[in-house]
C-alpha cells in the first residue's frame, strides 16, 4: 500500500540517519586520538632501548581501572573542572614543585628550596635530568614562565596574587619573591602550582579554549592516551620515564561509575579501586578480605548560617543557645550513620595540627537553651509553641540542599523543642549556594570543601584584609563582624614564626567558639574502598592532596604501590 | 498554498518562541555559573572571567543585549563555548545527540509496529472488553526509571547478562574492532526499557481506534459482503486508523526523545539527556541554551514531518 511504504521507507531513513550520526560523531574523539600518538612517537622511539632491556618477558598489559564522577572537563590546566577531582587527574599529569605524601610536604620538582629571613623570597633547587613527555627537558625557564603565565592568565585551583616576582637564577634554579608574606606558599602554591612547558604554552592566547593534545603535556607520570567527554571516561598511559619513579601500571582508565554503582561494579570486577563509594557501601565490604576499606578525613565542613538582617540572630546568645539546643552526636548517627564528626564550636576540626582543645563547646542541653532563650527575651506570649523576641514571631526558613533532607530534619526538631520554628526549603545545590552568597536567606545550611591544612580558611569570617580591603565571605547580606578578630586574623596571615601563629589561630578559634558567627555541625568522613588483589598501596594524603582533595589516588601511590594481579 | 502559508507562520511563530524560551529559561535559574564553585575557588574567579566566554557570553551586558548577541551568533551557526566542558557546545551536542536519536528513534520505531499490531488484534476480537488491556496499563503506570533500574539490577547485576552502564566498554573508540558490536549489545537493555515505557500509549491508542471503527456502519456492511478478513483490516480499520495513530505518534515521539533522560541517566547513557542534567547543575548557560534549542527544533521537525505526513494520507 502506498501509506505502508511511506512508512516504512520514513523509518527505514530515521534508522539509517540516526546510526551515521551516532557513528559519525565519534570520529571527532578518533582525531585527537592518532595526532595525540603522533606527538608520543617521537618519545616511544627513545625509550624502546630501554624498554627492550627491561622487558624480556612479555607481560599483560596492566590496566587499572577506578571509578570518576563522569566528564569534569579535558585534563589541561585550564580546561578542567576546578574542583577536587579535577585537581587530581592533572595531577597525573602535571607536576609541581613540591607535593606531598604520606609524610607530608616533600621536595618534588624542586630537589631543594630556601627561604630568605623576610620569609619574602623563595629558592628552589630543580632536579636536573627531567624532561616533558615530548622530549623537551625541564628548565627554570617552564618554572619561571609558568608562575609570569598564571600571572597573566589567572588559575582557578591556585592564585599567585602573592608573588612579585620570578626569575631564573641559572638553568636549574629559580627564585621567587613574594609582595608579602605568605605561609602556605611551600604548601597551597609550590605544591599545588602545575608547571607549564614553555614552549608549548608561550603562544597560547586562551588557554580556557587550549584543549589540543598538547595541552596536556607535562612531566607526570601519566599521558593522555585517549579523553571521552560523551562517555565520562579518560584513559592515561604511563610515563615509562618518569622521573620519581617506575609507574607500578601500564594504563589507568577512569570510568564514569557514580557513588551508587560503585560498589557493584567492585564487586563485578568493572573496576579495581572506587575513590567514591558510599559510606553504607564501603561499611558492608569491610570484613572481605580481597577488599579494602580505607576512612580518612573528608575535609569538608557543613555548617549552620545565620543572616544577621533577622534581628534576633543577631544576639550573641540567641545563636548560642541555638547551639545547645542542637545534638551533634545524634547527627552524625542519624543523618550521615556514623560517616563522620561532630563539628566543633571553633571551626576547625579536632584532632587537625591547628584544633584548639580548649575552646567552649556547646554541650547538648535543651534545658540550657531555653533558658538562656529566655533570659535573652524571648519569650511565648501567645502561646502557640513559638516564641517571639521583639514582637517577632520566632519562625525561619530554612534553606538547604536537597539531599540533605535528614539534616533538615533533626535541626527542625531541634529548634521546635525550644520554641524556634524552622520551614524548611530545599533547592539545588547550586541554587543554596547563590542564596547564601547574595544573603537570600534567613538560615542556611551548606557543606564545603577544601577545609583542611593551613588555616588561611579562617579568613571567611574576617571582613576587612591587611591592606583595608573587604575580603570574600563567601555570605552575602549582613555577617558577622569582629575588629578584633580581622586584626588578629590579619597578623597571623603574615606570622613567621610556628608557635606565635599558633597562639593567634588558637585566639581566632576562642573568638568564633564565643561569638558564632555559624554554628559549624559536622565534618565528613572520606571514605574509599579497592580490590586488593588487584593494586594495593593506596592511602589518604593528610590534609589531602594539594589543597585539601580528600582522595586515596595521590598519583605517588602509581609508583609506591603494587600490582597484584596476575 | 493558503494551508502552505499559514504552516509557514505558525512554525515561524513557533520557532520565536523556542528562541526566547532557550535564552531566557536557563536564567531563570537562581545562580549564576560561578555560584557552582565553592568559595575560594569563587572567590578568585571573579575577576578571572575568560575572555573568551566573555566575548560570546557578555555577562556585563544587560540581559537584552545578551539576547541580541545570542541571535547574532545563531545567524552564523555559532552556538558558543561550554562553560565547563570548554569545547564548543555544537561539539558537544553532536556527540549526544546520536546516542539519544538512536535510542529513542529505535524505541519508536519498534514499539509503534508492536503496539499497532496487538492493539489491533485486541480491538479486532469479538466485543470489547478493556480487560484485555490489563496487563499493558499496569506497564504504562510504572515510571520509566523505576522500569530501568529494576531492569538492570536484574539482568545486569544479578545475571550479569548485559553491561549495565554507558554506550559502549570503556576504552572503545569508533574505530576499534568490534565497536558496532559493542554499540548494540549495550544498547539491549536501554532500548528494551524505552521500548517497554512507548508501547503501552501506542497499543492502548490503537485498540480504541479500533473499537471505534468497529462499530461504524460501513465495516458492518463489508462483514455482511464476506470480505476477506484481511482486506476488511487493511482497507477500512488500517487506512482509518493511520491519521489518529499517526497523531498520536507525532506527540509520542517528542516525548519519548524526553524520555530518554531518565534512561540514560540510569545507564549513564551518553545522551542529550545526561548532558542536560549536567549542565543545569553547573548553570552552563550557553550548553543548556544550545541543548534547548536543538531539542525544541527537533521537535518542531517531528511535527512538521507527522503533520505533512497525514495530510498526504488524508487525501484519498
Amino acid at each position: 500500500m502506498k501509506t505502508k511504504k511511506v512508512l516504512a521507507g520514513f523509518t527505514a531513513a530515521a534508522i539509517a540517519a540516526s546510526m551515521i550520526t551516532g557513528c559519525g560523531s565519534g570520529a571527532k574523539t578518533e582525531t585527537a586520538v592518532s595526532t595525540e600518538a603522533e606527538t608520543t612517537a617521537a618519545e616511544e622511539k627513545e625509550t624502546t632501548a630501554a624498554e627492550t632491556a627491561q622487558d624480556t618477558e612479555k607481560r599483560k598489559e596492566r590496566i587499572l581501572t577506578v571509578s570518576g564522577n563522569g566528564d569534569f572537563g579535558f585534563p589541561s590546566v585550564y580546561t578542567i573542572s576546578p574542583k577536587g577531582q579535577g585537581y587530581m587527574t592533572l595531577s597525573y599529569i602535571f607536576d609541581t614543585l613540591m607535593w606531598k605524601d604520606e609524610s607530608g610536604l616533600i621536595p618534588y620538582l624542586a630537589e631543594d628550596y630556601s627561604v630568605s629571613e623576610d620569609g619574602l623570597t623563595y629558592t628552589f633547587q630543580l632536579r636536573k635530568g627531567v624532561s616533558f613527555t615530548d622530549g623537551t627537558p625541564f628548565t627554570a625557564e617552564d618554572v619561571k614562565f609558568t608562575f609570569d603565565y598564571m600571572k597573566e592568565h589567572p588559575y582557578k585551583w591556585v592564585s599567585v596574587s602573592m608573588v612579585e616576582e620570578a626569575s631564573v637564577v641559572d638553568e636549574h634554579t629559580v627564585e621567587i619573591k613574594l609582595n608579602k608574606t605568605y605561609n602556605p606558599f611551600l604548601s597551597d602554591v609550590a605544591g599545588s602550582l602545575p608547571i607549564l612547558p614553555k614552549h608549548i604554552w608561550e603562544n597560547v592566547t586562551e588557554p580556557e579554549t587550549f584543549t589540543e593534545p598538547e595541552a596536556a603535556i607535562s612531566t607526570g607520570p601519566f599521558i593522555l592516551e585517549n579523553y571521552d567527554s560523551a562517555a565520562g571516561t579518560y584513559t592515561l598511559k604511563a610515563n615509562e620515564d618518569y622521573f620519581y619513579g617506575d609507574v607500578q601500571i601500564d594504563k589507568l582508565v577512569i570510568a564514569n561509575v557514580s557513588g551508587g554503582d560503585s560498589k557493584e561494579a567492585l564487586l563485578s570486577g568493572e573496576i579495581a579501586a572506587a575513590p567514591n563509594i558510599s559510606y553504607k557501601a564501603a561499611m558492608s565490604l569491610k570484613d572481605s578480605p580481597e577488599y579494602t576499606v580505607l576512612e580518612g578525613p573528608g575535609l569538608s565542613v557543613t555548617r549552620l548560617y545565620f543572616n544577621f538582617d533577622e534581628e534576633a540572630m543577631a544576639v550573641k546568645e540567641i545563636r548560642q543557645a541555638m547551639y545547645h539546643a542542637v545534638n551533634l552526636d545524634e547527627i552524625v548517627e542519624k543523618a550521615y550513620g556514623g560517616a563522620g564528626y561532630p563539628g566543633s564550636a571553633g571551626h576547625v576540626q579536632p584532632g587537625t595540627p591547628w584544633y584548639n582543645p580548649d575552646v567552649r563547646q556547646y554541650a547538648y542541653d535543651v534545658e540550657t537553651a531555653k533558658k538562656m532563650l529566655s533570659e535573652a527575651g524571648a519569650a511565648d506570649s501567645n502561646g502557640d509553641g513559638i516564641l517571639e523576641y521583639n514582637g517577632e514571631e520566632m519562625s525561619y526558613t530554612l534553606t538547604f540542599t536537597e539531599n540533605d533532607e535528614k539534616l533538615a530534619e533533626l535541626l527542625v526538631s531541634y529548634m521546635k523543642a525550644v520554641g524556634i520554628e524552622l520551614v524548611p526549603q530545599s533547592a539545588d545545590d547550586a541554587t543554596v549556594k547563590a542564596a547564601i552568597s547574595e544573603g537570600n536567606f534567613e538560615l542556611a545550611f551548606n557543606t564545603n570543601g577544601s577545609f583542611g591544612g593551613d588555616p588561611v580558611f579562617l579568613s571567611r569570617f574576617a571582613t576587612v584584609g591587611a591592606d583595608g580591603a573587604p575580603s570574600v565571605t563567601g555570605q552575602g547580606g549582613t555577617t558577622w563582624e569582629s575588629e578584633e578578630y580581622n586584626r588578629i586574623y590579619n597578623e597571623s596571615a603574615v606570622e613567621q614564626d610556628d608557635a606565635k601563629r599558633h597562639q593567634q589561630v588558637n585566639e581566632l578559634q576562642e573568638i568564633i567558639a564565643e561569638e558564632l558567627p555559624c554554628l559549624t555541625l559536622y565534618y565528613k568522613k572520606a571514605v574509599a574502598a579497592y580490590n586488593n588483589t588487584i593494586f594495593d598501596g593506596f592511602y589518604y594524603t593528610p590534609d589531602g592532596i594539594s589543597i585539601a582533595v580528600p582522595f586515596i589516588m595521590n598519583k605517588l601511590v602509581f609508583v609506591s604501590g603494587q600490582w597484584k594481579a596476575q | 498554498m493558503k494551508r502552505g502559508g499559514k504552516m509557514v507562520r505558525t512554525y515561524g511563530l513557533y520557532l520565536v518562541l523556542i528562541l526566547c524560551i532557550s535564552f531566557f529559561l536557563p536564567r531563570f535559574l537562581p545562580g549564576s555559573p560561578l555560584s557552582v564553585l565553592d568559595e575560594a575557588t569563587a572567590s578568585q574567579n571573579m575577576e578571572a572571567f575568560p575572555d573568551t566566554f566573555r566575548e560570546y557570553y557578555a555577562p556585563e551586558k544587560p540581559e537584552a543585549v545578551q539576547f541580541l548577541l545570542y541571535l547574532k551568533h545563531l545567524l552564523s551557526g555559532d552556538l558558543g563555548y561550554s562553560l565547563t566542558g570548554k569545547r564548543k557546545v555544537a561539539d558537544m551536542i553532536g556527540e549526544s545527540l546520536g546516542y539519544s536519536l538512536l535510542l529513542a528513534g529505535l524505541a519508536m520505531t519498534v514499539s509503534t509496529c508492536i503496539g499497532v499490531w496487538y492493539g489491533m488484534r485486541a480491538g479486532l476480537k469479538e466485543g470489547s472488553s478493556p480487560v484485555r488491556l490489563f496487563p499493558l496499563i499496569l506497564l504504562q503506570a510504572v515510571p520509566v526509571f523505576l522500569l530501568a533500574e529494576s531492569l538492570r539490577l536484574l539482568f545486569s547485576y544479578r545475571l550479569s547478562w548485559f553491561p549495565s552502564r554507558g554506550a559502549y566498554s570503556v576504552g572503545m573508540h569508533p574505530s576499534s574492532e568490534g565497536f558496532l558490536l559493542d554499540v548494540l549489545y549495550h544498547m539491549v537493555l536501554p532500548l528494551t526499557v524505552m521500548i517497554l515505557s512507548e508501547i503501552p500509549g501506542i497499543a492502548v491508542f490503537t485498540y480504541n481506534s479500533t473499537v471505534r471503527i468497529k462499530k461504524q456502519q460501513f465495516v458492518r456492511m463489508a462483514v455482511y459482503l464476506n470480505l476477506t478478513q484481511n482486506i476488511i483490516e487493511k482497507k477500512y480499520f488500517f487506512r482509518n486508523i493511520l491519521p489518529e495513530i499517526l497523531g498520536k505518534l507525532s506527540i509520542q515521539s517528542i516525548s519519548c526523545v524526553a524520555g530518554t533522560m531518565f534512561v540514560e541517566a540510569v545507564f549513564a547513557y551518553p545522551g542529550i539527556g545526561m548532558l542536560l542534567r549536567t549542565a543545569t547543575a553547573n548553570r552552563d548557560y550557553p550548553l543548556m541554551q544550545g541543548i534547548l534549542l536543538t531539542v525544541c527544533t527537533l521537535a518542531l521537525v517531528i511535527n512538521a514531518i507527522f503533520e505533512f505526513l497525514i495530510q498526504q494520507i488524508s487525501r484519498r
